[in-house]
């Protein structure tokens, strides 16, 4: 049974994000608020979720921090907002709160590091997991030993021997750097005249989407054909409450790009899967974990572990969860008093806003579905339609 | 050659003003629009041409930017948006003010004569039946003299009683009864156009007129959402061509429809928003705009 946390009526949660424009981060202070937090925000400027009225207090992350100076901000930050629980909204804010537990910078006093390491730990779980579980080329190894399956790959510094696994288990092939960002730092090579390029590009530096080195190898994994299962976890000290999954139905730009429109259903084996993880990793937290069902056998194959909220937290009442609450009532030690998993059979579909809108405002999915509006906050609605390209009518 | 209407709204709330020349201009028609400087309508753009009047301004400045807009687009039809703008419009024709001169109010006449039926039963509208308890409709028409090119019926599933009592959430289906009393009236009434009838249907199970409104509602596009392009067919009926869509709903037709930002207004944190299809203008991305606005600042920018 997980440790319960002492927290008060109205527990204080810190929002980190480092990227502005980021949904996640805009939409989810309504749902944590909703739910009896006390929301604080530490994240650069940002018109989107600046527009949140759940927010109590905003701390402004500098732009072009380094992971010393964000360290050090957040350090301060938390002296400010006293906070029970810190939560990422997105895998730069992961891995820099990860770092930080693990390398403080010099100027953090040990003291200080030591609050701040606790209070990491109570938010996301056991440190042993935290790059691991992140890491593409160090995931395949761990989710092997938790039992959870994955696209058969290699890892490999030598093009040749990518050839070699392609020609082995059939084309296409996929590419993975251990960091990629939204579809950036993983590349599909559909053919062997391909290879040679891809790889080049793959293992570039210019590809370091934060300024890191050129990779030395390179994760090759076989391509799954199939739709994306995004689910959402709830998880505390290796305890798994459970979540719901969706799949991608629309993805914008297709087909690796984020979705604009999913279906929400019951996995059995989704849901089997993130137990192991959330066991395996000994986790804490909303996080995202992303999944490949494959066509041909309806099996479920792992893709990613994304520790930080997804745009689909907020999304509680359009499903019929209560996903925060749930994580509540975990870090009270409380079971969960409402179902956290949908019942077999049951469906819906979720049109994403505004990235459906983005893609196509004629979109029929918009015309004859649920769209997922801020209804209730008018100035993020704004906000949202104010991200369209303008180019006249 | 493109057939040209012209929208009329007087009140700066129509929403059919902003909603309607979409449909307009999707059946291929080239749509003018007159309304107030504060009107949401004047951003849509879905329009060839607006006229613009601000909102201070007395009855002669409304009448000098209808006629100098009907000059330069010559409209086939004027199609009024609201109670305000079919006042306006009727009032031109059968009593015209001393300044405008004989032919032209005599033009007019004859223009809203064709683009609503005889002026006379327009002016002299059903007196509404007493109250009925029971369920409301809406059926929405498309007429030439008399004869309905195409309808709709929806029932009021939720009706915001704050100011003018209006249904902010409709169901979408087919109502035998109500679509029959509506095809007697609009023969009564020689009518064309678009118009709406709101119909009670009681205990008893017979429909009774409850109210006509004379100019384009509010809900009136709607329909083409489910194939019945009330637009198309009255355009099509102008330009003395037969209308190839859906002239009513199928009988098993049951469908809600969320007004936007009708229900918003009434209730931000309505299921209705989460649960049902919303009739929001996705693709008048300016119009929207224009409605965010006004809401974030009646919100405190919130």
């Amino acid at each position: 049974m997980a440790a319960e946390l002492a927290l008060g009526a109205r527990p204080r949660v810190l929002l980190c994000a480092t990227a502005a424009h980021w949904l996640g981060t805009a939409r989810s202070p309504r749902a944590f608020a909703h739910a009896g937090c006390d929301v604080h925000l530490f994240a650069p400027d940002d018109p989107l979720a600046g527009s949140s009225p759940h927010v109590a207090r905003r701390y402004r992350l500098a732009p072009h921090a380094d992971a010393t100076h964000w360290a050090l901000a957040f350090a301060d930050v938390i002296d400010m907002a006293l906070p029970d629980v810190v939560v990422p909204c997105d895998d730069r804010a992961f891995r820099l709160l990860a770092l930080l537990h693990g390398e403080p910078p010099r100027r953090l006093a040990s003291a200080r590091h030591a609050a701040i390491a606790a209070l990491i730990e109570r938010s996301l779980g056991d440190p042993g997991g935290y790059l691991a579980s992140v890491d593409k080329l160090a995931l395949p190894a761990h989710a092997r030993a938790f039992g959870v399956p994955m696209p058969v790959s290699i890892l490999t510094a030598s093009p040749d021997d990518a050839r070699a696994f392609a020609d082995a288990n059939g084309w296409p092939i996929v590419l993975k750097r251990s960091e990629s960002y939204a579809g950036m730092g993983v590349t599909i090579v559909w053919r062997a005249a391909d290879l040679a390029d891809a790889w080049k590009s793959a293992v570039s530096p210019s590809l370091a989407t934060r300024g890191g080195a050129a990779p030395a190898q390179l994760l090759v994994q076989q391509a799954i054909a199939g739709p994306s299962w995004y689910a959402i976890v709830v998880a505390h000290q290796g305890s798994y409450f459970g979540g719901w999954a969706a799949r991608k139905i629309v993805a914008h730009p297709a087909p690796k790009g984020p979705a604009t429109v999913t279906g929400h259903a019951y996995r059995a084996d989704i849901d089997e899967h993130c137990a192991a993880l959330v066991r395996g990793f000994a986790m804490s937290g909303i996080f995202g974990v992303e999944f490949l069902v494959d066509d041909a056998t309806d099996r479920a194959f792992l893709l990613e572990i994304n520790r930080r909220l997804t745009p689909g937290v907020h999304k509680d009442a359009l499903v019929g969860l209560d996903v925060v609450g749930a994580w509540l009532a975990a870090m009270r030690g409380h079971p969960p008093a409402e179902r956290l998993r949908l019942a077999p059979g049951e469906a819906g579909i979720i049109v994403n806003f505004p990235q459906e809108w983005l893609r196509d405002p004629a979109s029929p999915w918009l015309a004859n579905h649920r769209v997922d509006v801020p209804w209730d906050e008018p100035a993020l609605f704004a906000a949202m339609v104010a991200t369209r390209p303008r180019s006249g009518k | 050659m493109t057939t040209a209407i012209l929208v009329v709204g007087t009140d700066a709330a129509s929403v059919a003003a902003a909603r309607f020349p979409r449909a307009l201009t999707h059946a291929g028609a080239s749509v003018s629009l007159l309304c107030p400087s504060s009107s949401h309508a004047r951003h849509t753009r879905h329009v060839a041409r607006v006229g613009v009047v601000s909102d201070e301004s007395p009855p002669q400045r409304w009448v000098e930017a209808l006629f100098s807009l009907i000059d330069v687009a010559m409209p086939r039809a004027i199609a009024p948006a609201d109670e305000g703008a079919l006042g306006l419009l009727i009032a031109l024709a059968t009593t015209p003010p001393p300044a405008l001169r004989h032919e032209r109010a005599a033009a007019h006449a004859k223009l809203m004569a064709f683009s609503l039926g005889p002026l006379d039963l327009v002016a002299a509208r059903r007196e509404p039946a007493d109250a009925v308890e029971g369920t409301t409709y809406t059926h929405h028409v498309a007429a030439l003299d008399g004869r309905v090119l195409a309808s709709a019926t929806a029932e009021h599933v939720v009706v915001d009683a704050s100011a003018r009592p209006r249904p902010t959430v409709l169901r979408f289906c087919a109502h035998d009864g109500v679509a029959a009393l509506a095809r007697h009236t609009v023969r009564d009434l020689r009518a064309s156009g678009c118009l709406s009838l709101d119909v009670a249907v009681g205990e008893d199970g017979e429909p009774r007129i409850v109210g006509v409104d004379r100019h384009v509602g509010a809900s009136m596009h709607v329909p083409q959402w489910l194939g019945v392009d009330l637009a198309a067919a009255w355009l099509a009926a102008l330009e003395d061509r037969d209308y190839e869509g859906a002239t009513a709903l199928p009988a098993s037709t049951s469908r809600h429809s969320v007004a936007f930002p009708q229900e918003w207004a009434r209730d931000r944190s309505s299921p209705w928003l989460r649960e049902q299809r919303v009739d929001v203008p996705w693709d008048d991305p300016e119009l929207l705009d224009a409605i965010l606005a006004e809401a974030v600042a009646a919100s405190g920018g919130r």
